[in-house]
């Protein structure tokens, strides 16, 4: 899904006045700048600090965390960072997704990144403030990991030696900044006992995964718990000595990759094995709800007297809201989609692992989705299958785990402001009144009423505990909004559940090392945390994970379960009599009655000085190079890119020569300077250039054309999904044709309107759901000699209809049309359209094709191994096609057409390469295509052989 | 018949060999004149720390204000020690390269190509190197010809030299510490230990101390390399010991936050201090002081008796060298790119210098100069004013 930018555009631009360039990229998702941010600079000791004033108080904690991990790394490394470091602060995810620097869409997966081009550190807050500063201790061990290794490497001049393994760079970010928790601890859980751990030698084959991060992390705890924390930064220290990290292994701690992993593994054997003896893998001791894909966050309900469960599910590759009768355990029911996600701009996020859904009594679904500019929470009748309503206010930026009051009137919500504050609030849904009912630092989470409607239940990070991270449960009373605990202690109570009759609250804790359900009495006494009358009480044993616990009105709890790494419902029956039987209680005491903790922000100690921002701008890319053509000749040039600190303000400059002699230097010199403008919603950007040489193409055969001129183009979104583009270019042009001996001037005024949508899923080697088109009105006039005058329309349809979870049927529609005075000719023919016909041989004023494609997997993943290592390859992919096309001038005589054969093999993440045989077929009669007598194929087959997606 | 043109072409032969010749033999030597004595009276730094017991204190006050007497650029950077001996400066660098430079007319004497990372030590009229790693890994260089007198493998050597009465000490990384004749590098014993070793071997009485990655301190006898006692510390000892003969103390810091005194004779603790970050250089040690630097940027002086603090002195960053005691005068480096002096008694700063990069060589005294290196590959060597000004 790439990002269109403003070069692509510029290219087209030049390419429509000579010959076309259709590129493969001309569609892409739109990264919008909803908000104009009036940027500040923080200075601290060792950062630039950028925020936005709205969240001052959240930048200058992170400023505090920032410093405090300063100091704490320099000592851990040894080392220090000799230049200021720029930090860049995100009030919350979705501000974050709107930042430029770096061009990619950012999914809500990404917590922060470290840059390293300008060496920056970008990182949202997310309502936590423990969250905020792990992600900031996270991001800045990066900073002094890349630091420390480049240095070891140019003091030995070594710096042709291979990068650390990324493993070993994100798992050291992730043990420096956790340390080891409950999270961790399931995964490596899951893939001990369920057979999917990757030893360091086969790492590779899950390389920028999850599950990589976490043995990386797993890993490092073993080879400081084993060989010593010091040996960590001799891993970095010795990388001079050997280029292979495994050999640097063998250096520092007296094993390679081979044997490290045996005693690694069997260490970890050792020690989750003996947890089956009293644990349980969910899926042995559970019903089965769901099977495929990721599903959490469940919700239970009846329709028409059947027991439903409503979960949010990304198992076709989009997230969607289902719904599937409970009883189906077996999945034999499809579950059916209630509402679609990722496609409009209405559901575009449902927070999959964020936000929980909520049903109530009266069938009514409460969810937040983001929509546009912030999260929207909507409410939707499931018999209907109508929205009811939708909500959003100023300043609340992001939602989640909306609740319904027992009466079905009121929905209690968190949501973070802009700002950068999480708190809990209420609305009423028939007025839309919003209530506020906590105002403070506290990241208060997963709110669930009584069912008097008297008392909310919530987990919090406000006790004494949330400064590491940790989360109990307290209840609100809403008539003296007095806020007390219900469990306490340095652990994580999460996302408590009402039974139906009020009598026992149920919901998920890591208190003995990973999360379970527990138990507790809400016996409508005093609550106090020192007695047992809550006869609090571990329910489950799980041996990975239990999430989102949700009461039936069957004594049972429908929940998340963390497996096979995926995310499954499942169902514990008897939930009640299970706990009575439970005989061990847990007691909670409070140790520091009402103990909360303070936030620390910057302090008299550090000096920190608030600038305004100004852009100022650096190099990030600086390249030359030189080619030789056996037609054109050498050629030689360079090109430079600088941009702000935060991307929003870009400079690109062109300049090479392809003179072949020294009279022709300044015929063929070429230079363009664009500055592009990112800050706001309509990106734009200007430019001049001048263009000189020669050139080629089927048509026009080898020309000399000289351009120069100005253009502007503006690309305004209207969603994620939808975009307006447009652009002026008025230039000069000289052309001259050589073997015409004709040459020509004008004074060209281009000017160009698209409507772009784009909302596809990506499978390995292209799209395989949605839809994308491109519509697009140009003319193009001289307006000094009236030699050229034309108009241009490109209508591109493509279509993706799924059949299953890999298998799609792609349909492409596209007519691209020239007219006039000296209109230029569309190209076609090659392995990214017309298949079976050679490359941009055909060629004409106007042109359509139409494509079908059926595509299905091949072969799911192979491996490589050398005896140095090996390489892990996804998918390669099949499909059968049929094209049919043309391009003429003035009239369509024939029609060309392919039918055949595709292997695709995607290659290195970006390079797919493309096999393609089949035969060429003729339809000798446009105005009879179906006649059989015009029809004819050829002998033989074709072979192509090229690069390039999917269309 | 030669011809003028013959002539020609066969002077600029001659002219192009020759230079060739001394191109490639002055590639690769280092030949010091045994008569070109003009400072011997002066204390030579033979070795890290000045002397086996490695105490970082020479004799002569190199007072601030210092000026730049030379600043040389080399093509790697500069390992950890410099030593200077009859005004020679000899250092190796962290890719191939050992180098002599004349400290007095900054000239370059020399350079000695090696195959890895290497650190010097002097010895007689040989300039003991020690490679950090390769095949062969100790080498006897003899000054006056250019010839290696030995090469042997003593295993991978993250550490420095030491030269006490028996001969050289050297603690490999892999485990053992080993001791070898000056004359042939031979060696005549091996001590093994659990872990790995980076602390550089000091000397005292007879007995050789070293820290090793396991924690512990140990103390062997020179003359079989028997064990004589171990201290075990709660983190890895990367730090070199420094040996007070008069106190009869071990002084070295631990990763584990706390500096040790320990008894040389009995290895039992006599005092410990804890700091606030790791302490991974060495100490310095005059008279009642002991000081050394952290990585929770301070240096610190204590009572030699009792660890009492005397003062502390906070950089901006990291202390990443070893303080240097020149008199009354505490130089150090850090990662903050500064060469502090400050004052001994008081922790004071008197002057500063802020290099071109970070300082992770230890700086070293030699009559009137002093020298350091910084990142990027900077040699200083600097010149006392208050000298030049007396000498006006």
């Amino acid at each position: 899904m790439k990002r269109v930018s403003l070069i692509v555009i510029l290219m087209f631009l030049l390419g429509a006045s000579s010959s076309s360039i259709y590129a493969q990229y001309y569609f892409g998702r739109n990264k919008i700048q909803y908000n104009s941010f009036d940027w500040h600079i923080l200075k601290t000791e060792h950062f630039d600090i950028y925020y936005y004033p709205e969240m001052r108080e959240m930048a200058e904690i992170g400023a505090a965390a920032a410093e405090e991990t300063y100091t704490f790394l320099e000592d851990k490394f040894n080392h220090n960072i000799n230049r200021r470091i720029p930090l860049i602060f995100y009030s919350n995810h979705a501000h974050f997704q709107q930042t430029n620097t770096t061009p990619s869409l950012l999914p809500e997966g990404v917590g922060g990144f470290f840059e390293f081009m300008k060496g920056r550190v970008v990182i949202p807050a997310n309502g936590s403030v423990y969250q905020f500063k792990r992600v900031i201790r996270h991001e800045l061990v990066h900073v002094f990991t890349h630091s420390l290794h480049y240095r070891v490497l140019k003091n030995h001049r070594k710096l042709n030696h291979p990068s650390l393994p990324l493993w070993f760079v994100e798992g050291l970010a992730e043990y420096w900044s956790i340390g080891w928790n409950s999270e961790t601890e399931s995964i490596i859980r899951d893939a001990v006992l369920n057979n999917y751990l990757y030893p360091t030698q086969y790492i590779y084959q899950i390389q920028g995964t999850f599950l990589m991060y976490k043995e990386g992390q797993a890993i490092l705890k073993y080879i400081a718990d084993t060989y010593g924390e010091h040996k960590i930064i001799q891993l970095i220290e010795n990388t001079w000595k050997t280029e292979r990290f495994s050999n640097v292994m063998k250096l520092t701690i007296g094993v390679d990759y081979k044997e490290f992993d045996k005693e690694w593994i069997y260490s970890l054997k050792k020690n989750k094995y003996p947890l089956l003896e009293d644990h349980d893998l969910p899926e042995m001791v559970t019903n089965k709800i769901t099977e495929e894909g990721i599903n959490t966050k469940p919700a239970y309900y009846r329709l028409n007297g059947e027991p439903y469960i409503a979960f949010i599910s990304n198992r076709i590759g989009y997230s969607n809201i289902y719904t599937k009768p409970l009883s189906d355990v077996e999945e034999k029911i499809k579950p059916h989609v209630i509402i679609e996600g990722e496609r409009s701009s209405e559901f575009e996020s449902f927070h999959i692992l964020k936000s929980k859904i909520d049903i109530s009594k009266h069938g009514v679904l409460a969810f937040v989705s983001k929509s546009g500019e912030t999260d929207v929470l909507y409410t939707y009748d499931i018999k209907r299958d109508k929205i009811l309503k939708s909500f959003k206010w100023d300043k609340l930026v992001s939602f989640s785990s909306p609740a319904w009051s027992s009466g079905g009137t009121k929905l209690a919500f968190t949501a973070i402001n802009f700002a950068g504050m999480s708190d809990l609030y209420i609305v009423d849904v028939p007025t839309g009144k919003l209530f506020k009912l906590t105002n403070d630092y506290y990241d208060d989470h997963d709110p669930v009423w009584s069912n008097d409607g008297r008392t909310i239940y919530f987990s919090s990070d406000r006790t004494v505990f949330g400064e590491y991270g940790n989360y109990n449960i307290f209840k609100y009373g809403l008539e003296s909004g007095e806020i007390s605990f219900i469990t306490y202690g340095p652990h994580n109570d999460l996302t408590p559940s009402l039974s139906p009759d009020g009598k026992y609250l149920a919901f998920t804790s890591d208190r003995d090392g990973v999360f379970n359900i527990w138990m507790l009495t809400l016996n409508g006494s005093e609550y106090r945390l020192t007695n047992t009358e809550n006869q609090l009480k571990k329910v489950t044993h799980f041996t990975t994970a239990a999430y989102d616990p949700v009461w039936t009105d069957n004594n049972s709890i429908v929940f998340t379960a963390f497996e096979n790494f995926s995310f499954q419902i499942r169902e514990q029956e008897d939930v009640v009599e299970t706990y009575e039987q439970i005989a061990e209680v847990t007691v909670d005491s409070m140790t520091l009655p009402n103990s909360f903790w303070t936030i620390r922000k910057l302090d008299g100690k550090s000096s920190a000085e608030r600038v305004k921002y100004k852009p100022k701008f650096n190099l990030d890319i600086a390249q030359s190079q030189v080619s030789q053509d056996p037609i054109y000749g050498v050629s030689g040039g360079a090109q430079l890119a600088m941009t702000d600190m935060l991307g929003n303000y870009q400079y690109y400059f062109l300049i090479y020569n392809n003179a072949q002699t020294r009279d022709e230097f300044w015929k063929s010199f070429n230079v363009a300077l664009t500055r592009a403008n990112l800050s706001r919603r309509a990106n734009t950007s200007y430019g001049l250039y001048h263009f000189a040489g020669r050139y080629f193409n089927m048509y026009d055969d080898f020309f000399y054309e000289r351009m120069y001129g100005g253009y502007f183009a503006v690309s305004y979104p209207l969603s994620v999904f939808r975009r307006i583009e447009g652009s002026i270019n008025i230039r000069h042009s000289d052309k001259y044709w050589y073997f015409d001996d004709y040459s020509r001037k004008a004074l060209l005024f281009s000017n160009f309107m698209s409507y772009v949508k784009d909302n596809t899923l990506w499978g390995p080697t292209g799209p395989i759901d949605g839809e994308r088109f491109n519509l697009t009105f140009g003319n193009t006039i001289d307006i000094q000699n009236s030699n050229v005058n034309f108009y241009t329309i490109i209508a591109d349809y493509r279509k993706y209809f799924r059949v299953s979870q890999q298998v799609a049927h792609a349909v492409r529609l596209m007519t691209r049309y020239n007219h006039g005075k000296e209109a230029t000719r569309f190209f076609m023919g090659g392995s990214w359209d017309l298949r079976g016909y050679p490359r941009w041989r055909i060629w004409g004023k106007k042109l359509f094709l139409i494509s079908n494609e059926f595509r299905f997997p091949f072969i799911e993943r192979f491996i490589v191994n050398f005896p140095v290592g090996g390489m892990a390859f996804s998918s390669i992919r099949g499909a059968t096609f049929v094209d049919v096309g043309n391009a003429w001038d003035d009239k369509l005589s024939d029609i060309l057409g392919s039918y055949g054969l595709g292997l695709r093999f995607r290659l290195g993440g970006v390079l797919v390469l493309r096999y393609d045989f089949g035969k060429r077929f003729y339809l000798q009669n446009a105005q009879k295509p179906f006649d059989p007598d015009t029809f004819s194929k050829q002998d033989g087959l074709f072979h192509q052989f090229f690069f390039g997606w999917d269309f | 018949m030669k011809t003028k043109s013959n002539y020609k072409r066969l002077s600029l032969l001659a002219i192009i060999m020759g230079t060739s010749i001394l191109l490639f033999f002055g590639c690769s030597r280092i030949i010091i004149n045994p008569e070109m004595q003009e400072h011997q009276l002066l204390p030579n730094w033979k070795l890290a720390g000045g002397n086996p017991q490695r105490t970082f204190n020479y004799p002569l006050a190199v007072k601030p204000p210092l000026e730049i007497h030379f600043i040389k650029r080399l093509p790697a950077a500069i390992d950890r020690n410099i030593i200077v001996v009859d005004s020679v400066l000899y250092f190796g660098t962290q890719h191939e390269h050992v180098y002599a430079y004349n400290i007095v007319t900054s000239k370059k004497i020399g350079k000695k190509n090696m195959e890895y990372a290497s650190t010097c030590a002097y010895v007689d009229h040989q300039l003991l190197v020690a490679e950090r790693y390769g095949d062969k890994t100790l080498h006897s260089l003899n000054l006056y010809n250019n010839d290696w007198m030995w090469q042997i493998d003593a295993g991978d050597i993250e550490s420095e030299p030491l030269i006490c009465p028996k001969g050289i000490v050297i603690s490999a990384l892999y485990n053992h510490v080993d001791l070898y004749t000056i004359e042939s590098g031979t060696k005549l014993w091996t001590f093994n230990t659990n872990d790995q070793i980076r602390s550089s071997p000091a000397y005292g009485d007879g007995k050789i101390f070293f820290g090793c990655d396991d924690g512990a301190v140990y103390a062997l006898d020179e003359s079989n390399g028997k064990e004589i006692w171990h201290f075990q510390t709660e983190g890895a000892v990367e730090a070199t010991p420094a040996v007070d003969l008069n106190a009869r103390l071990v002084l070295i810091g631990s990763s584990d936050f706390r500096f040790y005194a320990i008894n040389m004779d009995t290895g039992n603790e006599v005092w410990s201090f804890r700091a606030n970050g790791q302490l991974l250089n060495n100490a310095a040690v005059s008279f009642n002081n002991v000081i050394f630097g952290s990585t929770d940027n301070k240096l610190y002086c204590l009572n030699i008796k009792n660890g009492a603090l005397r003062w502390q002195y906070t950089c901006e960053s990291v202390i990443s060298t070893s303080p240097l005691i020149s008199g009354d005068i505490v130089f150090l480096g850090s990662l903050d790119q500064n060469l502090y002096a400050v004052d001994l008694s008081s922790g004071k700063k008197i002057w500063q210098y802020k290099t071109h990069g970070r300082i992770r060589t230890n700086p070293v005294a030699w009559g009137e100069y002093l020298a350091v290196a910084s990142e990027d590959n900077y040699l200083y060597v600097f010149k006392s004013v208050e000298k030049k000004e007396q000498g006006d």
